[in-house]
């Protein structure tokens, strides 16, 4: 974004405040520092030169989650996640990132040693443990199939790889052939975290491994997000190719069509409230589209709760663990509310936030990826 | 401000809730409309006692006392244009009580209007107030401003629900104003001379307010007009035929064009005007009303659009409730009046915006509510132009004039607060100012609360 189209945004802000209504961090301080209008507005004051740009402002500006509800909320369409973007490259550039935030872009940047951290987190109980599940015979599916590739993701592949053997399930099931790809992380934490050019090196690396004219599907609403923000990287031919990809790029729950999955689809009984990823919501617009899928399968109650962030945020969750904390009891209270046997969300960060929270709160509902509730429901 | 006065400020509330950094203080610099003035700290108390508190200190300290809700207000009221501090209300924000028997709720002044909206609802219970900005408002606000909304033509403004109030009076003695009754004549009405004031008399810490029985049934319709003429001849006669709805909304056609190109609501491009009409109440009564005024608009010469469903009829309200977003793309920059006129002068008033606008070569949007008469016209324009800025505030001058001599007003439901402090002579007169000022000497003899708001 440039300092143009930056103070274009920061212009179209009319103050009115609708943010407050969404914002997970003003939720727990009721403080405007902590809003998208507090927040454009110390941006303005930066622009104009009437703030220095230290720690105060540095910690200001720290404190979102990059959500995007106020984006959806905003009545003027102010895109507050591309400012809060930019003015983090600025802080990036300028004072660099905390320790903790480079600590774990570093481990998303080395999958390997991520990995391995990740399941040692695992044996020592720090991370759920991995629940594998039945792949079926690659011969039980139709020669003739379209293939697609998978995105799975850092969380998918580190924290929550049974929501990737699912995905893999149901797409397969469906008549896809599934491909995957030696993926690099989507460049979102970088992103957000200002680190522009760490970002956009992730960005080219994928887009260099995905084929031309192939549909790209992901479980992830946030990895979503992030190839359909690719075109802001580039010129030229990559950012054709990143407008391609972007075009042919797919969440899993705007992909899967149930009625492909015909006879093999059975029932559940099972009371079920579903949990909208923020991502998901504010970023690629989907709503409707879970809540048609759950109610495809014979057997299942789906309740509704009000539209709340689970808190997690990526990076955020390490940077401000008490602000993440508080967010995901208000969400996990939500949740006992609504009575539900489990809890399905389409996002793989949400289901490990919540998950986490749950488990904080002695409670015992499950939560379980769209696509493993579907895994579950093919005979 | 001196470092031994903020040291003092947070053994009152705590020294977390005492902010000062420029950065935070930037962040309550401003409120939704374009005047800012920076305070000199935050402080954010938790109970009547420590308002009561930091008001006292600021008799002893000579500081302004600044209150500030959501900081939702369009007229500069809750700015701190003279320094001092901000104090917010955010703390204070339970619901203490809904009294399904008396049919009243008390509140902390912190509380969002929707937040009890939604809370009274579940008990089959109505709070009608809805402000515009009702999803993030607080209560203490709207009873600062008097805040009213499209429900006001039938069910009036905040002030019409107030019962009974908890005041810190600017040199820190707490009174309660009102009674928890229906009726009460004992004394002056205190209730209401701090409904509207601003902020400028006293801290509101508690609100009780009446509720109502959730209406079972509503009705929503949309009837489109070719000129002006015709929808004033329509709302005239509604009125006429003795029906009061639950909303009569306006939308122009700057308006209905801007919310066209943004979420094509399906209204008609070329119609002059557009009315969002509500009845509610019992479902035979409400039907019956609607159908009424289905009749009166389409002798008028209007089309009606009959919503069927809970869906069409979200639909409807969703075209009235783009109104500002859509202007709000056109220009950067957004301006949004509130002057009002008595509801038979509607379209002599919406005549007389096009002809400023055109003068002035600015783009007005109007909206509001046609059935009490209060406009919104909304100015669109580039604040950084020069040239444009004055001409906005030529042409919004002459708007305050229109409404003044149409026998309106210059704030039908935003407040004067600073940005309309300076015509308030023409509305009221010296003698209505000097009335006002002395009530204020006489409550804040030291002028420390919301000083600079209201009267010059």
């Amino acid at each position: 974004m440039t300092s143009v189209e930056i103070e274009e945004e920061l212009l179209r802000c009319m103050r009115c405040g609708e943010c407050q209504a969404v914002c997970p961090t003003f939720s727990v301080t009721g403080r405007e520092g902590e809003v998208a209008r507090g927040k454009l507005r110390v941006i303005k004051a930066l622009f104009q030169g009437d703030l220095d740009l230290d720690a105060g402002v540095a910690e200001k500006l720290s404190i979102c989650l990059l959500c995007k509800a106020c984006c959806t909320a905003c009545p003027s369409g102010v895109r507050v996640d591309k400012v809060i973007a930019a003015a983090r490259k600025d802080l990036a550039d300028r004072r660099g990132i905390p320790f903790k935030k480079r600590a774990v872009l570093w481990g998303l940047e080395h999958p390997r040693i991520f990995s391995t951290a990740a399941s040692g987190a695992r044996v020592l109980g720090i991370l759920p443990r991995r629940v594998s599940i039945q792949i079926p015979s690659r011969d039980a599916v139709p020669p003739e199939r379209a293939r697609v590739i998978f995105y799975a993701g850092c969380m998918i592949n580190n924290i929550t790889p049974e929501i990737g053997d699912a995905v893999e399930t149901v797409l397969e099931k469906a008549g896809y052939r599934v491909e995957r790809i030696k993926e690099a992380c989507c460049g979102i934490p970088a992103h957000y975290a200002g680190l522009h050019d760490r970002a956009k090196k992730l960005a080219e690396k994928n887009l260099r491994k995905i084929k031309k004219n192939r549909i790209v599907v992901t479980a992830c609403p946030t990895c979503a997000v992030g190839l359909k923000e690719y075109p802001e990287f580039f010129r030229g031919k990559l950012r054709e190719k990143a407008l391609d990809v972007g075009r042919r790029t797919y969440d899993f729950a705007e992909f899967l069509d149930a009625s492909k999955l015909g006879d093999s689809l059975g029932s559940l009984n099972m009371r079920v409230a579903f949990h909208d990823p923020c991502h998901a919501l504010h970023g690629l617009g989907l709503a409707k589209e879970s809540r048609s899928l759950i109610k495809a399968i014979h057997g299942i109650k789906l309740v509704e709760m009000e539209q709340r962030c689970c808190g997690f945020g990526g990076l955020f969750s390490f940077e401000h663990p008490s602000f993440s904390q508080t967010i995901n009891d208000g969400r996990v209270k939500d949740i006992m509310a609504s009575k539900a046997d489990a809890v399905v969300t389409s996002c793989p960060g949400c289901k490990y936030y919540l998950q986490e929270g749950i488990r904080r709160g002695r409670q015992k509902t499950e939560v379980i990826h769209l696509a493993e509730l579907f895994s579950r429901g093919i005979r | 401000m001196r470092e031994e006065v903020l040291e003092k400020l947070g053994s009152i509330v705590g020294r977390g809730h005492v902010l000062t950094s420029k950065e935070d203080l930037i962040c309550y610099s401003y409120d939704a409309q374009l005047i800012e003035g920076l305070p000199e700290a935050v402080v954010e108390p938790g109970s009547s006692e420590e308002v009561s508190m930091i008001l006292k200190l600021s008799n002893k300290e000579g500081f302004p006392v600044v209150p500030r809700g959501a900081g939702t207000g369009l007229s500069g009221g809750s700015v701190a244009v003279k320094g001092g501090v901000v104090l917010t209300t955010h703390r204070m924000n339970k619901i203490l009580e809904i009294d399904k028997n008396d049919l009243t709720a008390t509140v902390e002044p912190g509380v969002v209007t929707r937040k009890l909206c939604v809370e009274v609802e579940k008990e089959g219970l109505f709070y009608p107030p809805d402000p515009g900005s009702y999803r993030v408002s607080t209560l203490g606000g709207n009873v600062a401003t008097n805040a009213g909304g499209p429900h006001a033509l039938k069910y009036g403004v905040t002030g019409d629900y107030v019962l009974s109030l908890e005041v810190v009076l600017p040199t820190g003695d707490i009174i309660t104003t009102g009674a928890s009754t229906v009726k009460s004549v004992s004394g002056y009405n205190l209730n209401s001379l701090f409904i509207g004031s601003e902020g400028t008399l006293g801290i509101v810490t508690k609100i009780k307010l009446k509720l109502l029985p959730q209406p079972e049934a509503r009705y929503t319709l949309l009837a489109s007009f070719g000129d002006l003429e015709s929808s004033a001849r329509a709302v005239a006669e509604i009125i006429a035929a003795g029906i009061l709805p639950a909303a009569l909304e306006f939308i122009d056609r700057v308006t209905i064009n801007a919310v066209e190109d943004y979420i094509k609501a399906g209204m008609p491009r070329d119609a002059d005007a557009v009315l969002l009409i509500e009845t509610d109440g019992h479902p035979v009564a409400a039907k019956e009303e609607a159908e009424k005024i289905i009749k009166i608009c389409e002798k008028a010469g209007g089309s009606v659009r009959f919503a069927e469903s809970r869906v069409e009829r979200e639909r409807l309200w969703k075209a009235r409730r783009a109104a500002l977003p859509a202007l709000s793309r056109i220009r950067p920059t957004t301006l949004l009046e509130d002057a009002t006129v008595p509801r038979s002068r509607v379209p002599d008033m919406v005549a007389e915006i096009k002809r400023i606008a055109q003068k002035h070569g600015v783009i007005i949007g109007i909206f509001g509510h046609a059935g009490d008469g209060n406009l919104h016209p909304t100015i669109l324009l580039d604040i950084r132009d020069p040239g444009e800025k004055k001409r906005m505030e030529e042409a919004m001058e002459e708007i305050f004039s229109a409404a003044l001599k149409l026998g309106g007003t210059l704030s039908g439901e935003h407040g004067i607060g600073v940005a309309k402090a300076r015509f308030l002579e023409k509305e009221v007169g010296k003698e209505g100012i000097e009335v006002m000022k002395k009530i204020k000497r006489a409550l804040d003899p030291n002028n420390v609360l919301n000083p600079g708001k209201i009267f010059l």
